[in-house]
């Protein structure tokens, strides 16, 4: 091993080990303790969230708890049932340790993001689930906590994660269509997995994933009715029609109801912005919109809330024509 | 520079369902699948595709989707219920299709047509003239991010050009089929139909 390589490998090594210290011992000291009763649910109508939330680094993991802790707060008041997160929640925490990284003022190398994110990221990724495990658990709602980078035998994934109204891992979900700049930081796609999210016909993939139809058409298939879609765009300026490409055109072809949760800030130089929504097909929206509810600002934080007809969905489902016999039967045959 | 030039009743650029798809075929091409021997083509030194109203009515809804080759590249005519199946887009354009032409739908110019769905996800171009012509493409190709170059009129009637070019180096920054995972989609659920 060369020298330089060495000394960043002990350097990031020391750095996951302040990190770890700092985030254990800011949630011991302020973890929640009493489960918060619940009524029933109403089955065939869930209430569910989207949350928009500002992904810029954080000096103290405190203050990422507190605004976590409120945002639940206003879920169980708004009586939800489900919860949607956006991507790379864990990625602020990592700056607890950004005062000790070398200031540079041009972007670092990908394969210095590799390494760095190699080492840290399983750090934020394991803290950041078990806080949400714990606020899901306490506060009784089925939660998509968002997704997280992490790294599994040294190959990073990013994916998201679905928590019991009980506080109990139902998926860990990578993402399966990476957006270049995470395949030069050496993130891997992932597999599509099975989650069992109990009550709800409920499926979490991740951001770019909706960019591909052949998402939607897989999770319905396997039996999906809501599709949680954490995000996080790397667009300083905000598009409704770039925006429109995602989740929203995919449940007009597909018709499921679409939950998007939204990162926005600054997070180690890229621009984020984006609108948490709830989605459906725009015949089962009164405005004949598709849009069921969305943030009006794509820079802010917040939290936007509906409730899906479950029944009028599946009503609609029914309606819903076949794809026609032709030539593109053989449409993936070059597939392993 | 490619173009498409839009016919319609002065003054207003409006169409209505009765409209329909006409091209011309270039004289060398060979006779393209479904269509008469006036199908799609260029207009030799000027390459145009032509929407008129009743002056020609060359393509049999039954006989979409077709695919024929124009100005050098596979142009996919398709009809408006295939836009209901996204299945049938990526087809067309995995076989090579750049262009795609709705023969028998007013395909709305904003972000709720069928069509740009299929333009956006298939990095293609499209053709809309509905409420007013324009070509549809992938919002990378437009400066103000819509995906929707409207048509104008210096002289004559309303034209919209493009260079293939552009929608190459589209693909090539943002890079969309060669992530797909077909392996996913037959283990899940093509395979499974």
């Amino acid at each position: 091993m060369k020298p330089g390589r060495w000394a960043q490998s002990h350097y990031l090594q020391f750095l996951a080990g302040r990190l770890g210290r700092v985030l254990d011992s800011s949630w011991r000291s302020w973890c929640p303790s009493t489960p918060s009763p619940r009524g029933p649910a109403d089955i065939s109508r869930p209430r569910i969230g989207a949350v928009q939330f500002r992904l810029s680094p954080v000096e103290s993991a405190d203050v990422w708890h507190s605004r976590l802790a409120a945002i639940f707060q206003r879920a169980v008041e708004a009586h939800l049932d489900i919860l949607v997160f956006p991507e790379d929640m864990p990625m602020p925490l990592l700056g607890v340790v950004r005062r000790w990284l070398p200031p540079s003022r041009s972007p670092p190398h990908p394969a210095q993001v590799k390494a760095f994110l190699t080492v840290l990221s399983p750090i934020a990724y394991r803290h950041w689930r078990m806080v949400m495990q714990s606020l899901a658990g306490h506060f009784g709602i089925l939660t998509v906590a968002g997704s997280g980078m992490t790294a599994q035998g040294g190959i990073l994934y990013n994916q998201a994660v679905v928590i019991s109204a009980g506080g109990e891992i139902i998926a860990e979900q990578p993402k399966m269509h990476l957006f270049a700049f995470e395949q030069d930081w050496g993130v891997e796609p992932g597999p599509l997995t099975r989650q069992d999210a109990g009550s709800w016909p409920l499926y979490a993939v991740v951001c770019n994933d909706a960019t591909y139809y052949e998402t939607f058409r897989m999770v319905r298939h396997l039996g999906a009715d809501l599709v949680a879609v954490p995000i996080a765009d790397p667009e300083p300026q905000y598009s409704e029609n770039k925006a429109r490409r995602g989740t929203w055109a995919r449940v007009q072809e597909t018709p499921v109801c679409g939950i998007v949760g939204a990162g926005t800030g600054l997070l180690f130089g890229f621009a984020l912005a984006g609108k948490a929504g709830i989605y459906l097909p725009a015949e089962l929206t009164a405005d004949g919109s598709g849009v069921l509810a969305e943030s009006l600002d794509a820079y802010g934080e917040g939290l936007v809330t509906a409730t899906v007809d479950l029944e009028a969905l599946h009503d609609f489902q029914g309606t819903r024509l076949h794809l026609p016999p032709g030539p593109w039967h053989n449409l993936y045959q070059s597939a392993p | 520079m490619s173009t498409a030039q839009f016919w319609s009743q002065a003054p207003a650029p409006r169409c209505t369902a009765g409209d329909w798809i006409m091209a011309r075929r270039a004289p060398s091409a060979g006779a393209p699948w479904g269509l008469p021997s006036r199908g799609l083509a260029a207009t030799p030194g000027s390459p145009a595709l032509w929407i008129k109203e009743k002056e020609w009515r060359p393509i049999l809804v039954t006989a979409l989707p077709c695919v024929v080759e124009w100005d050098g590249v596979r142009v996919a005519v398709i009809a408006d219920d295939h836009l209901q199946f996204p299945e049938i887009g990526r087809y067309l354009a995995g076989g090579g299709a750049k262009l795609f032409v709705v023969a028998d739908e007013r395909p709305r110019t904003d972000y709720r047509s069928g069509l740009w769905r299929e333009v956006q996800q298939n990095q293609v171009l499209g053709l809309s003239w509905y409420p007013c012509p324009s070509l549809l493409v992938p919002c990378e190709m437009d400066p103000h991010g819509t995906g929707i170059l409207p048509a104008a009129a210096s002289a004559g009637p309303l034209r919209v050009g493009w260079t293939w070019q552009d929608l190459a180096d589209v693909r090539s920054r943002h890079p969309i089929w060669p992530r797909m995972r077909p392996d996913l989609y037959q283990r899940h659920w093509w395979g499974r139909t």
